[in-house]
Formats: structure tokens, sequence, C-alpha cells
């Protein structure tokens, strides 16, 4: 590969724009600043769960947690019957730096997550375990084995490090400025973390600064996680001051953290006063924070409870030569960084990784090469080739600062039963990881297994929610019922113990409306889902998602005043959300205010690009106002970023035709729109005895194009054979028995009708329908399982069919309320596409 | 970006702190500069009362 310049890659754990941008303006960033004027910026979507040595080893190796190995902030020691941090032997994958060693290119690392005991990489590894210290001042202030590699720096490196207890007046001054007069202060343990953070931060700034003028390298990671630090310790106390903060410890710590940027500032300007013009520097972060009402008002007992403060967006900058002037970027997360710097350096992008090149980042981007995987390559990549043993007392160290910071249970001797605890919690990051990449059978396979161990709550909603996502709506409905049998069991618990009630696990009924809520969004049966949905706003106000789907629910339901409310409402929560400007621009299209539709939209895109329906009806409104060109634009990028997407093509074909008269650009289009039939088949099943005779009258009732089941028999019994006679029945609701579900063509667009009944009387007419054909008498046990059997082939098909639209109709509820079930039915069937 | 100069006194300050490794060898210099003298004086002081 050919030199190319330097690589300075820095990350501030948590750094967040709504404080920076601020402070950019009041010119009290002003390094941070003149890499923003000469370079590109952005946010930076986070990953789920936002745990940071889970999210910075996605950063250096482009890969999730499954396959990095790196679930959470602690792991079983060797012999099992301990906890120790994270280390970098547990990491089952290349990092950048190791494909860099491979490569014959330099790196230095400073403090990044987790690299104790350092890697023997060709350059100099500090760390993460460096700068903490587990000594009083003035006693012996070794560094653990493997703090630094080639380890005979160790001596050179040990002179950098800052002593909390050397932490003078002066220097705190800025942060906690009453401690000039308020000698009181001086010992209050709050004032004690902000001084022990600040001294970490020096340690590992004065390590780098060293690396970066006193060695030779090509690439240089840092990672100070200060910025994390101190707001979890002081952003409550970050103005405006909130009702429930006391004045009086406002008074003390309101600057801490706008103190901490400013100092991050100023190490950067360091950093950028060392390196030369050529080299180019990038600054992340992992995730943001929380600095506005959106703060939480209490943190979860739970482990990792304090990433509730965490929010799902850090910062991105970057500057360098070939990369773009003062251009802001949009749809860059923490997983594209490996693959862009790979790229950076013209090398290949594994094509087992999950990121992908932050294209938008250069002047003149060129193809990136892949390869199939990196792990595949041979030679020296610097990584361990054996476990190497750590000092208990720095890792006790270690620990402790993430049980004062609350990510941890303090560790209570001989508590074995702690360590499967942990290892379950790992097992619960590494699925919510999975899930938050769509990777969700496997994200099911380990929820499954560990709801069933623990039957903790926090486990069954994430399953709950994974059986959501996997369409798999009586599974997701039996576990709100477990987790609601559960809490009730939990609350009676507490109250008989005197609990604090002041307990997380005391919200779950409202998590639990909410994942009800969301069941019934998904089942089609948004008027249901509203009011469980209203419920849990009322109690948790400040929640983006609940505004953004009671939105939804009212476009859908043609309420398009109340779903204005509902996204201004959402974005006086986060003014940022793409999902919100894109739901208030519907609002608006659908009342024909097309410009203040267009605003929107712009607004979405200009947030987060890569969002096709946004471009699609970016496209719409400048059709409708007239502006053909720009409206095909539109319509082309939706294509782009969806090519599938139907109803663009149609709208292209009307544009080129009729509207530019440029046919041979509609041919295209219309080849598409030819290869893929247009137009849903309505398909009806259900399990059976489920009195399918019902629905079936109020179909005719209705007048609506039912097949019947006789005389679409010889033709479904076929199914499996030969599927072209569906075409016949677009438009129509036709019959299919589930299991013959899967034998329909997945080319063609359907809407799903499943037929239901309370569990309870389905069991029952199974049972008297055996007696009366004089069958085998059936136990409830067996029929449960017939039922079971059914609705894993109805799931299964639907789970295989991308943006099914399904609704579930109940027996018991349209005998109740048959009306009412009239108009879900007519809503449902309604929906229609908005082109001509 | 200018340039400062620093005024390094055994308070030190976060400035010196920025300044990386060097700053913080350079106030350890004058911290370790500024014990010395003490003790001196401390020293001296005793030896003026012993006489």
């Amino acid at each position: 590969m050919s030199k190319k310049n330097k690589f300075l890659l820095i990350g501030w754990d948590a750094a967040d724009w709504k404080v920076i941008e601020p402070l950019i303006k009041q010119g009290k960033m002003p390094a941070l600043e003149s890499l923003i004027k000469e370079g590109v910026h952005g946010k930076l979507k986070t990953l789920d769960p936002p745990l940071s040595p889970m999210l910075w080893t996605s950063i250096a190796t482009g890969f999730r947690a499954d396959k990095h190995g790196i679930g959470g902030f602690v792991e079983p020691t060797p012999d099992g019957e301990s906890l120790r941090p994270v280390s970098s032997t547990s990491r089952k994958v290349k990092a950048i730096w190791n494909i860099f060693n491979q490569e014959g290119l330099k790196s230095n690392v400073v403090a990044w997550w987790p690299t104790n005991p350092a890697e023997p990489i060709n350059g100099v590894m500090v760390s993460n375990l460096y700068q903490l210290a587990h000594k009083p001042l003035g006693e012996p202030w070794d560094m653990p084995n493997g703090t630094v590699h080639p380890a005979e720096l160790s001596e050179t490196f040990k002179e950098f490090r800052v002593h909390p207890h050397e932490i003078t007046l002066a220097m705190a001054i800025p942060f906690v400025p009453n401690i000039a007069h308020n000698k009181e202060l001086r010992e209050n343990p709050r004032t004690a973390s902000v001084l022990k953070i600040l001294a970490n931060a020096s340690s590992v700034h004065a390590a780098s600064t060293y690396l970066i003028a006193e060695t030779e390298w090509d690439f240089m990671a840092i990672y100070h996680d200060a910025i994390d630090h101190f707001s979890h310790t002081a952003m409550k106390f970050f103005p405006p001051r909130r009702p429930e903060i006391p004045e009086e410890d406002y008074e003390n710590y309101h600057e801490v953290v706008e103190a901490a940027y400013r100092f991050h500032d100023m190490m950067l300007f360091r950093k950028l006063e060392l390196i030369d013009e050529d080299t180019t520097v990038m600054i992340i972060s992992d995730h943001g924070f929380y600095s506005d009402h959106q703060r939480p008002l209490f943190i979860p007992q739970e482990p990792s409870g304090p990433a509730v403060e965490h929010s799902p967006y850090g910062i991105f900058v970057l500057k360098g030569p070939g990369i773009r002037k003062n251009q802001v970027i949009s749809g860059a997360s923490v997983i594209d960084i490996t693959p862009t710097i790979l790229h950076y350096f013209g090398l290949a992008v594994g094509k087992d990784m999950e990121g992908k090149v932050l294209h938008q980042c250069f002047e003149n981007p060129s193809v990136p090469t892949f390869i199939e995987s990196w792990e595949n390559v041979s030679g020296n990549d610097g990584m361990h080739n054996e476990i190497l043993r750590e000092d208990p007392w720095a890792a006790q160290e270690a620990l402790q600062q993430l049980v004062e910071l609350g990510y941890i249970d303090a560790i209570e001797d001989g508590k074995l039963s702690q360590v499967e605890d942990a290892k379950r919690e790992n097992k619960y990051y590494v699925a919510r990881n999975m899930l938050n990449g769509g990777r969700i059978e496997g994200a099911l396979e380990i929820l499954e297994g560990i709801f069933s161990e623990s039957k903790k709550l926090r486990y069954g909603q994430r399953l709950a929610f994974a059986y959501l996502s996997r369409k798999q709506y009586s599974k997701c409905s039996y576990i709100i019922e477990e987790l609601r049998e559960l809490n009730k069991e939990n609350v009676e618990t507490s109250k008989s113990q005197n609990d604090d009630f002041n307990n997380h696990e005391m919200e779950e009924p409202m998590y639990l409306d909410y994942m009800e809520g969301l069941l019934l969004l998904a089942i089609n049966k948004p008027r249901k889902a509203l009011p469980l949905l209203q419920k849990v706003q009322l109690k948790n106000p400040n929640n983006l998602q609940i505004a953004s789907n009671i939105g939804k629910i009212h476009l859908e339901r043609k309420q398009y005043e109340a779903a204005e409310k509902q996204y201004i409402t959402a974005l006086a929560i986060d003014n940022t959300s793409p999902i919100a400007h894109y739901g208030l621009g519907m609002s608006f299209l659908r009342r024909s205010m097309l410009n203040e539709a267009l605003e929107e939209f712009l607004l979405s895109l200009e947030l987060d690009f890569y969002f096709p329906n946004v471009h699609y009806h970016l496209g719409e409104t400048l059709f409708k106002l007239g502006n053909f060109e720009d409206a095909t634009k539109a319509f082309e990028v939706a294509i782009r970023l969806a090519p599938g997407m139907t109803k663009a093509h149609k709208w292209l074909v009307e544009i080129y035709s009729n509207q530019l008269n440029l046919p041979e650009k509609a041919n295209k289009s219309q080849d598409f729109l030819k290869n893929n039939i247009v137009g849903e088949i309505i398909i009806c099943t259900g399990i059976v005895h489920c009195d399918y005779e019902n629905f079936f009258s109020i179909f005719h009732e209705l007048n609506l194009p039912f097949i019947s089941t006789e005389s679409l028999s010889a033709a479904s019994s076929n199914l499996h054979q030969s599927s072209y006679f569906l075409k016949d029945y677009i438009g129509k609701l036709i019959f299919i028995p589930s299991h013959r579900l899967s034998f329909l063509p997945p080319e063609l667009n359907y809407k799903l009708l499943v037929f239901t009944k309370p569990e309870v009387e389905l069991i029952d007419s199974i049972v008297k329908n055996n007696i009366k054909n004089q069958k085998e008498n059936l136990v409830s046990d067996t029929v449960v399982k017939l039922i079971r059997n059914e609705e894993t082939k109805i799931e299964t098909w639907i789970s295989t069919i991308a943006g099914l639209k399904v609704l579930l109709l109940n027996s018991e509820e349209l005998n109740n309320n048959k009306s009412e079930q009239i108009e879900i039915l007519t809503e449902f069937l309604n929906i229609e596409s908005n082109v001509k | 970006m200018e340039k400062e100069e620093y005024i390094i006194t055994p308070q030190g300050s976060l400035g010196l702190l920025a300044l990386g490794h060097i700053g913080i060898q350079k106030w350890r210099d004058v911290v370790k500069a500024e014990k010395e003298k003490k003790e001196l004086l401390k020293e001296s002081t005793k030896n003026v009362e012993k006489k």
C-alpha cells in the first residue's frame, strides 16, 4: 500500500453537540471550532446498548458485540470465581491497529477500552488501566502488569501520571469555583470525584502528547473517558437548574460540565500544536449525553443503569488532506469508523464488517476495495497469544470506579451468584446489540435462555420486543402477560418487605403498556393502541418514541391535526429527530400545506439522509408544487436507497411520461413495474375452528370482493405447484389455510387478515369438534400445542414477507362490538397508495 | 493559533495540565524547587535559632 499521511483518532466518550454548539458560539472551544471549519462534522449514531466498552470496541473493529466479544464492563476472572474489568484478551477479532500491524504501519494506542494488557503491536500501547491511582500520593504507585507495551517504556510513562491528590486549587477552581472560599466543599465526595477525573484525563493526555511528539507513528488512537465521567457526576447540575436539584448543589457544581468540555478543547489545542498540517484528525464520541429537559430524573437501580443518561447520537469531526471543508454530513454510525479509516489508508474493507465507508467525507471519493475478512489474513497482527495476568489491585480500583459511577453494583466477597448474574447481564447486552443490528434470531435465542433462567423483567421486556420485531405476535402477547404476572408478584414482595417504591422495577407496568401499545400498532389496531400509549405518555411526557408513535397512529387514522400536535411535542423533546420532522411533514402534506411539508422533509433529510420514505414524500410534495425536475431527483434517491419501492417507480413513470415528456427515462421504471406485480392480494387465514363463517359473513355484508373457500379450494390446494392463478386475485380477499401460506410466492404484494378467537374458547371448540367427529379425545395440553403450531406457521410466513401489513380480527371482539371491528377492518383495507 | 507563554507557579494551572507531558514535567520541577527552597529556608531558620 502507498504511504499515507498520519491519522489521529481521538475519542471523547459521551461528547454531545447540544453542549458543544453553544460553547462554540461563545468562542469557548476554539480548537474544535477550527477543525469543524476546515473539515466535515455531523452526528454519529450509537448502537444499543450505549455502553462504552462494547461501543469503543465496535469503533475499533467494525463489528458488533457478538462478533468482537466485548459485552459489558466486567468479565469473570479466569478462575470464574470473581469479576474483573473486561480485558483486551477477550476481544475475538482484530482491531484496526492489528490490521495496520500486518500492513507495516506503526500505531500508538492510549487508554482505549479495553486494552489491558497492552497488545504487542508495532508501536506503543498504553492500556486503559494506566491512569488509575490506587494508592495515596507519596506511596509507591506501580502500574499494573501489561499497562505499557513495550514494557521498557513503563518507567517513562509512570512519570506522566497525575495523582488526584496533586490537583491544586488553581486547577480545580474552573470546575468548582466555590472551593476557593469553601473549605468544606474540598472534602465533598463529589468534588473528590471531579478532581480524580481531572487527574485521570491529564494522565491520558500527557501520555498522548509524549507519543505524538516523541515517537514515529502512522496511526494514533487516544481515548478520553472524562467527559462521560464528568457528565455522570455533574450533568444534573448543568444549567438550567431543574426544580428537583437543590440550589446549593447547583451553585457548587453547575460549572463542572462546561469546564470539562473547555478543558478537552485545551487538550485538543495542544495535540493539534504537536501534529503537522498533513495529519488527518478525527474526533468522535460513542454516544451523546442528555443535557436538557431530557435528563432522567432518576437512575434505574440496575446494572448499567446510568446509561439512561446517554443519548443516541455522539459527535463526528474529521479534518485533513482530501477531506471536504466546512460540510455537515449525515448517516454516520460508530460502526463506520474502522471501514472509513481503512479506506482512507487505501486498505480493503472486510466484507464481514458491518459498517460502511463514509464517502461523503471525501473531496474525491473513490470506490472502496473489499476483502472477505481480515480475520483470515495471516501475519504479525500484534494481538496477544496468551492471557496475561493483571494486578488485582489495579483491577479492583477500576471496578471501584465503575461502582462509584453506578455502572455496576459493589462486589461482595464470596458471592458467586454475582458472577453468574454478570455473565447473564453480558449476554443480555450482546442480545440487545444483536437486536439493534437486526440479528433477531440470535438475540431471541439468548434472551429466551436468560429469561427462563432468571425471570428478570428487563430480559423479558427485550424478549417481548424481539418477538415483536420478528412479527411473532402471539409469543409477544404471551410474554407481556407473563411479565404482568411477574410484576404483580414483585410488587407484592416489595410491599411485604417494605422495599423502597422508588425502584425502577415499579415502573415496569408502564413499560408493559408501552409494549402492548406497540404490539397493537403492529397488528394494525391503532385505535386500541392509542389509549395505552396516551396513558404511558402521561407518565413519560419527555419520551420522544411515545410521542412519535402516537403521532404515527393519528397519521394512520387520518387525524392530521392531532398528529401535528404529537410531532410538535416530539420536536419540543428533541428538535433533531428526523422521524419527528418527517411525521410533522406528513401531517402537513396530507392537508396540502405543501411549503410547510417541504420544509419539514428537508429538515428531516438534513438530519438523516438515508431515509427512503422521506425522499419519497419529498418527491410527492415537489410534484404537487409543480417542481417536476426536483421531484424526479427525490424519487430517484428514494429508489437508490430502497430499490424495491414500487410507488416511487410509479411516480417516475407519471412525471417522465406526462410532465417532462421524457418517455425514454420512464422506460426504466416502466420495466420495473412490468416485472413487479402491482397491487395487493388480501390473504385471510386463521387457526382452525375460529369461527371463519362470522368473518366471511361480514365480508359479504360489506360487499367485499371475497373469494370463497369453495371456488378457491381447487387452485389453492395446488399452490405448491403453481401460484400463477393468484395474479387474478389482486385487490381481492382470498382464504388460504395456515399450512399453505408458505407456498405463496414472496414477489407478490399482500396484506394479511388473521382470524383469532380467545384461547379458552378455541380449545373448547377443537375438543368438542373432535368428540363430534368421533376422533381421539384430545387433552387440553395437546390442543394448546396444536394451536401454537398453527400460530407458528402463520408467524413464520409473516416474518418472511417484508413490510407485510397484518390485522388480527378476534371473533369475541367481533361479537361484542361489531361496528367498531368493521371500522377497524375498513380502515385496514382502505390503506391505499397515494399514487394515482 | 497563537502560542502563549506560560509562567509556572507551584500552584500550577489547567493550562499546564493541557500542555501534556512537558507541562507536567515543568510544573513538577517548579514544585520540587519550591519545596527544596522551603526546606532550605526551614533549615536555615533552624540554624539561626540554634545560634
